[in-house]
């Protein structure tokens, strides 16, 4: 079924819109809730509660890409999940080492009266990530965003771990130079 | 403060379209995920189904259905995966006739070796055509080997004129077996591609296939998990007809690398 369809029949209030989305994106969905969760139990229930959270947001909102609507709802709320099981460090799946990495990108703590906004930091990271080349943007994301083991990646493109570590490597030094230029960190 | 935790949640800014892009890299995303054109992983590059049909080549014959030929071969051939070339080198090449019409199939999974085994649990508890183990972990080497690949192919993609290949395995003996309507082929196969350095470490990897010589489908059954575990695996398969046929038509390509691409 179409996107717009599953859309429509969310504004309708249909409950054949759940199992729709269900049979489309639940695979989906899943994959990226176990990246974080490293637990197939807590991964089915973050999807679980991301149908809610679509049930609840429309109407009113019409997302025109449903894939990238429901795949961040999912991504929060597997964070959130796991910050509220454990602390993120002691967290299971691939936050720990997406944290180490990301570590290194920052100063650690700096002044506390300059508190970064969030939003501000995300619009950052999406106009570095723009800046990059499309191979690098893909790596970035991958490993940062869907939070992909170091392994699945060097599998999908046909290298060694190693040298997707590398290039991994480079990007975060990348980042903490944008963010440094950028004042944020 | 700036932390790690807070760049994780700041990821969230990055644009969909480019979050869609990674997304089809991973084969995460819908499209990719849907049987029968699916797009495999690369360290899944092990396909003996050819194996299978050949060795039963003289019984199909007789019954006017499947008619293949196979040889050795050393040749070598180039795999454009992404934006990288590979280079595989065969073991076998096969070669069919026969009826262009196959049934389609999907299977369910009923035993696995342990709760967490596929991945993700929810796609192998449903119908479907291809289904995934988590990793096994290679402590010394330092290297996620696949546990276990179900998969099925159809032996229509490869008549009139297409071959089916063996890459990166070179099979040990291979132990024939009937399961009800089914001939299955069981045996191990030494991997050709080194996993260490230094080209010492070939590992081996078990195979079960399931072959229905009237409907023409075949279901591989395949990894680095033991024999054991293979069979139990494939014994528990409920596999059943999705109402459909597969014609040689429905294939994009019916030459292409059948385990890097199908359609």
């Amino acid at each position: 079924m179409e996107d717009s369809a599953i859309v429509d029949l969310y504004w309708q209030r249909s409950d054949q819109a759940i199992a729709e989305t269900d049979r489309k994106y639940g695979r989906y969905c899943h994959r990226i809730a176990y990246n974080i969760c490293a637990s197939n139990e807590d991964a089915e229930e973050c999807v679980n509660d991301t149908w809610l959270r679509a049930w609840n947001a429309m109407p009113t909102e019409r997302p025109s890409a449903l894939s990238g609507f429901l795949g961040a709802i999912t991504r929060n709320l597997a964070l959130d999940r796991c910050r509220a099981k454990h602390s993120l460090k002691r967290g299971g799946g691939e936050i720990p080492l997406a944290l180490d990495e990301l570590g290194g990108c920052v100063s650690g703590p700096s002044d506390p009266e300059r508190e970064i906004e969030a939003k501000e930091l995300a619009q950052a990271i999406d106009r570095f990530v723009d800046s990059l080349p499309e191979n690098e943007q893909i790596l970035f994301i991958s490993r940062y965003w869907f939070l992909a083991p170091v392994a699945e990646i060097a599998a999908k493109r046909g290298c060694t771990q190693g040298k997707v570590k590398v290039t991994l490597f480079r990007l975060r030094e990348k980042l903490k130079l944008y963010l440094q230029e950028e004042n944020l960190c | 403060m700036l932390n790690a935790d807070m760049l994780l949640d700041a990821m969230q800014g990055i644009r969909p379209e480019n979050v869609h892009k990674a997304e089809v890299f991973l084969g995460y995303d819908e499209a990719s995920q849907s049987p029968p054109h699916v797009r495999r992983r690369l360290w899944s590059t092990i396909l003996v189904a050819a194996i299978l049909i050949s060795l039963f080549t003289v019984s199909a014959y007789a019954l006017g259905l499947f008619q293949i030929s196979g040889h050795s071969s050393k040749e070598s051939f180039t795999v454009h995966f992404e934006d990288q070339s590979i280079q595989w080198n065969s073991e076998y090449v096969f070669t069919f006739a026969g009826p262009e019409e196959c049934l389609e199939v999907h299977f369910k999974t009923t035993w696995a070796p342990n709760d967490d085994y596929w991945y993700p649990a929810s796609w192998a508890a449903d119908w479907t055509q291809l289904v995934e183990g988590r990793e096994l972990y290679n402590e010394q080497f330092d290297i996620y080997m696949p546990s276990c690949v179900v998969d099925v192919l159809y032996a229509s993609q490869f008549v009139d004129g297409g071959a089916m290949l063996l890459l990166g395995f070179q099979p040990e003996e291979i132990h024939q077996e009937t399961w009800g309507e089914l001939q299955v082929l069981k045996f191990s196969a030494q991997a050709t591609h080194a996993i260490d350095a230094e080209q010492t470490e070939f590992p081996t990897g078990n195979f079960v296939i399931l072959f229905h010589p009237e409907q023409g489908w075949i279901i591989g059954v395949r990894g680095y998990d033991s024999m054991e575990n293979m069979e139990r695996i494939a014994r528990g398969l409920i596999v059943a007809p999705t109402g459909n046929t597969v014609r040689q038509s429905d294939f994009e390509n019916p030459y292409a690398f059948c385990d890097i691409y199908i359609g």
